[in-house]
């Protein structure tokens, strides 16, 4: 088995090397930083200021030198929400279920990037800046909404147990410090909490379920905590601590929760849109806007038994300046409108990881217009269609060790050919592999 | 991880209800918080908000122990806050990051007089 690995390995080596040389496969996803995704850069700095004071001074200091005159860094991405520049106190639900306005507002951010590396005319390198935008809405079904009310609520007994124990460890501790006896201070604690009527909700107001739930607890602290003696006072009650969050799970529902909020099951649409501008010459005076691009992603999430399943859109449209690419691109076909559309599906299993997508486009430009004396305009354009596809697998054989196979043909690029159609098989190696989250960018 | 905060001594009039208010001044903030009388009644707060814990006259002497438990599930969010006010005086004015601890435990100790 080793031996055929190895064999598979090395075959598959040098398309490995291909695949670095030619262009990076445009994922369906809406770009997290559009201003980067124009110009063609995955910035190695990106800062992402808090407040207007911290904005102000990232481009204060990134965008000017100390005499005032505009500077271009290189590689840089700033990226600002405005809405969470400010505290925004609002209920949970509120935060969790947004209405349609509020969710276009929140999610809503601005980002520049730029570069002293765009390539003009194959070798020459220019400085160039990326303007984008970007926001996310989320419409969330009744049904979804009830599965993350429960989520919330299971989170919110347990944080409740744990907030009436903590009181009574409290207000016995001092009693701990005079006795000095782990197990007395046990009994009475647990003696205290099967008394509070408010323990009850955490035992779905059976009674017997809690004394029998709570002797347990006793005999399970007695036996885990460490030996109280004057002087670790703080250790044993950290220890105390630690079990009792434990005991009620409050970071397992906290996960839980945190889970919905970030993989949110239900419709997303992701909405962005960003522009070029470069300086040909390096000069300020004169700049060109060679590309405009707008995303458009709807994506719906499946929940509960079909969780694992994930399915993107995507229509996308770049405008390209055509006196830009004519002037510095001269033997390259560009096309001036270029609409792209396509779908994925993301399939995550424990280990096994499969994502498909392919994708459509559909190319024109006008390449002659003609005004005849009684003024009708004729116009001539040529049109391309291309396809993409691409497929992965991936399996995580361990926590450090993944095995991804992938398929794929790619659109012509406007620039830089090197071949479309590439196989790639790789084990990836611990050290910032992929993880579940990010198999598919594997 | 605890966050015992330090004890604090509040002077109560006979013929006032006394409030407790928790806020949170971040989205994206849950948590519970108890308050244990153990002269008198123990009153839960879920999430932000306020309850009466009985009159002047009645806690005069006496204390309470409060306890709150703390999450945010905001990614925008990078701290965890929270205020606790008794009788208009603020008792507890927590914060951390959430990078630090992503489940304060918070105490604190009130005596009223």
């Amino acid at each position: 088995m080793k031996t055929r690995l190895f064999i598979l390995f090395c075959f598959f080596g040098s398309q490995v090397v291909t695949f670095g040389q030619a262009d990076e496969l445009e994922q369906i996803k809406a770009p997290s930083s559009p201003a980067a995704a124009v110009i063609g850069i995955q910035p190695t700095t990106v800062l992402s200021p808090k407040s207007y004071e911290a904005l102000e001074a990232s481009v204060l200091s990134n965008f000017f030198n100390g005499q005032g005159q505009l500077l271009i860094p290189n590689d840089f991405g700033l990226e600002f929400s405005p809405y969470w520049a400010m505290d925004h106190p609002m209920t949970i639900q509120q935060y969790l279920f947004p209405g349609f306005g509020e969710s276009l507002w929140r999610n809503l951010s601005f980002s520049v990037a730029s570069t002293q590396n765009y390539v003009l005319k194959d070798t020459v390198k220019s400085k160039a800046l990326g303007f984008g935008i970007r926001t996310t809405i989320y419409i969330t079904d009744n049904a979804v909404r009830k599965v993350i009310d429960s989520a919330l609520e299971t989170l919110n007994i347990s944080q409740a147990a744990k907030s009436i124990i903590d009181t009574y460890i409290y207000s016995i501790d001092e009693k701990l410090i005079k006795t000095g006896n782990t197990a007395q201070f046990v009994d009475m604690l647990i003696d205290s909490l099967k008394k509070e009527k408010y323990m009850l909700v955490y035992f779905s107001n059976d009674r017997k379920l809690m004394e029998q739930e709570l002797l347990k607890l006793g005999k399970q602290l007695k036996k885990e905590l460490p030996v109280y003696s004057p002087g670790n006072e703080k250790i044993f009650l950290d220890s105390i601590n630690n079990f009792v969050l434990r005991y009620c799970e409050v970071s397992k529902k906290l996960q839980i929760l945190e889970s919905y909020v970030t993989n949110r099951p239900g419709f997303k649409l992701d909405i962005a849109g960003a522009f070029s501008l470069d300086f040909p010459k390096n000069d300020f005076n004169f700049s060109i806007t060679p590309q405009q691009s707008v995303w458009l992603t709807p994506s719906y999430r499946f929940r509960g038994n079909t969780s694992f399943i994930e399915i993107l859109g995507v229509l996308r449209y770049n405008w390209y300046n055509m006196n830009f690419y004519q002037q510095y691109f001269k033997n390259k076909e560009t096309y001036e409108h270029n609409f792209d559309y396509g779908i994925s599906l993301n399939l995550l299993f424990k280990k096994i990881s499969l994502h498909f997508e392919a994708v459509g486009q559909y190319s024109n430009t006008i390449i002659d217009k003609t005004t005849d004396p009684s003024g009708i305009v004729t116009t001539r354009s040529k049109t391309k269609s291309d396809f993409q596809y691409v497929g992965t697998f991936s399996y995580q054989i361990n926590k450090k060790l993944i095995l991804s196979y992938s398929f794929r043909k790619q659109f012509q690029p406007v620039l830089n050919v090197n071949g479309t159609l590439i196989s790639v098989v790789g084990l990836n190696f611990g050290f910032g592999g992929p993880t579940k989250d990010n198999l598919t960018n594997f | 991880m605890r966050y015992p905060y330090p004890d604090v001594t509040i002077e109560v009039e006979d013929d006032k209800d006394i409030l407790v208010e928790v806020t949170y001044p971040d989205a994206g903030t849950t948590g519970n918080t108890f308050i244990n009388i153990p002269s008198g009644n123990n009153k839960p707060i879920e999430n932000a908000g306020s309850v009466s814990i009985g009159s002047g006259k009645i806690l005069k002497g006496h204390f309470a122990i409060i306890a709150s438990n703390l999450v945010n599930v905001a990614p925008q969010i990078d701290k965890i806050r929270e205020t606790i006010t008794i009788a208009g005086v603020k008792v507890v004015q927590h914060e951390n990051l959430k990078a630090d601890d992503k489940t304060p435990s918070i105490k604190v100790k009130v005596i009223f007089q």
